[in-house]
């Protein structure tokens, strides 16, 4: 069976206090296994509701979205966690959820998270550090066929960026990856596909080059 | 029960009730300290040497009962609120955050009735079962109406921030008028006729029926609270489905 994800006349709208805010404007895109999209946005330009929206947290407000594969959630999301679980609670809940073995995962977030003997601890006890690290190692430990990542992966020091790299770009460089930005470096870098996100319009160019372009004119 | 919802229940039973908590304990000392406290004050009036009605039993069953509507609502009430975050994960459906707290809540109460009442029943205050049928008809419609208003407020809180400053107010109102401290046969009919609009006091005579047989005048029809609960859970769903639309994750 072939795998995508598919957006099919994507709105969302937010009501503001005067008016209504459109995030995103009849947006269409599909993406297929090994695409790797980078999307250039401004902030608030709605890349991270396109995200979201592409993730299924958040629903458009009109359009749908056809998902042929597995879809991560937005990469390093800290939002779940909730201060009296310790790590290892945290990384139970997940695999239960996405249904996979928790006790196969241990070694691999233990490692991945550098957090000793804190992965025994509450989450409340962490560093912000620590907290961005054990979010990054949960989302890595699911196997997902996209991986969405919001903003740059700016996580850790030097040598724990250079990990995550690899963990993401080079072990899974199989898979799907949508990532979104401000500054075309990483996206240069990384992805196949360029996008540029400019007042609700999701336009594709043929290179970063010319995504760049558009998007510094702006 | 679909996975979510039981990772759901895991993560809820560490976070409620901590590690080394006895949160849980409390589902089983509310029903122990009001039955006990009324049976003292039963007893002060020497209504025992009088009357042979089993008070504590009585007491007993019908707050046991009642809880299963009383908590449920408290705990699904700021439940979708309260685990906004999840929904970043979107197979985590604000339903199952629902549901998730309504089992833990339902297993709780019930796990404290069981445990006191068999304590009850070897101190010699509270009689086996006279029909287990109508005792568990009566524990399953009042589950089924608490998912029904929890499901309900959960929508409602989303919709509405009016709502919360009522909530407690109509809870406590609707906790002495529910039947769970009362038989319909104790108040005049003229109040009776009334009181029968309730659904949890058909369900509380059943249940009461139940434990203590036909010792009094029972007044019921287990058609009314089904009927009840069925219409109550469509209109919950449908708000929910309603309120999931304003759900913005962060």
């Amino acid at each position: 069976m072939e795998k995508f994800v598919k957006l099919e006349n994507i709105c969302k709208a937010f009501p503001l206090r005067i008016g209504v805010k459109y995030a995103l404007k009849n947006i269409n895109l599909t993406i297929k296994s090994e695409d790797k999209l980078g999307i250039l946005g401004m902030n608030g330009s709605g890349k991270s509701t396109l995200i979201r929206i592409i993730s299924g947290a958040t629903k458009p407000t009109t359009g749908k979205v056809i998902k042929k594969m597995k879809v991560s959630w937005p990469l390093a999301f800290q939002g779940g966690f909730q201060g009296s679980l310790t790590g290892l609670d945290n990384l139970k809940f997940i695999c239960r959820i996405y249904g996979a073995n928790w006790k196969e995962k241990i070694d691999f977030v233990q490692d991945f998270a550098e957090l000793g003997k804190y992965f025994y601890e509450p989450v409340k006890t962490y560093s912000s550090g620590m907290r961005a690290r054990l979010a990054f190692a949960l989302s890595l430990a699911i196997d997902f066929d996209c991986y969405l990542i919001d903003e740059i992966v700016a996580v850790g020091d030097q040598r724990f960026q250079k990990k995550s790299k690899v963990e993401l770009f080079e072990k899974r460089a199989d898979r799907s990856f949508v990532l979104s930005s401000h500054q075309p470096s990483y996206i240069k870098e990384h992805c196949n596909r360029f996008f540029v996100l400019s007042e609700g319009n999701l336009i594709e160019f043929e290179s970063i080059d010319q995504a760049w372009q558009f998007y510094s004119k702006q | 029960m679909s996975r979510v919802v039981k990772a759901l229940i895991f993560r809820e039973l560490i976070t409620r009730y901590g590690r080394k908590n006895f949160g849980f304990l409390w589902t089983f000392f509310e029903p122990a300290f009001f039955a006990f406290l009324v049976t003292l004050v039963w007893t002060f009036f020497r209504f025992h040497e009088k009357s042979t009605f089993p008070i504590t039993a009585f007491i007993f069953i019908g707050y046991a009962n009642g809880l299963l509507w009383r908590n449920t609502i408290g705990q699904c009430f700021h439940a979708i609120e309260a685990n906004q975050g999840l929904l970043y994960h979107s197979i985590v459906k604000p339903i199952d955050l629902v549901l998730s707290r309504f089992l833990l809540e339902v297993l709780s109460v019930t796990g404290g009735a069981i445990g006191l009442g068999t304590i009850f029943y070897t101190l010699g205050w509270v009689p086996m079962p006279y029909d287990w049928s109508y005792l568990l008809l009566g524990w399953f419609l009042m589950s089924w109406f608490g998912l029904s208003m929890g499901l309900l407020f959960s929508a409602l809180s989303i919709l509405s921030d009016v709502v919360e400053h009522f909530l407690n107010a109509f809870l406590y109102i609707f906790w002495i008028l529910s039947g769970s401290l009362y038989a319909a046969e104790m108040v005049p009919a003229l109040i009776r006729e009334y009181a029968l609009y309730l659904p949890t006091l058909h369900i509380a005579e059943i249940v009461r029926y139940g434990l203590l047989g036909p010792i009094m005048n029972y007044y019921y029809e287990i058609s009314y609270p089904v009927v009840f609960n069925l219409v109550a859970i469509c209109i919950a769903l449908f708000l929910l489905k309603v309120a999931e639309k304003k759900i913005e994750v962060e």
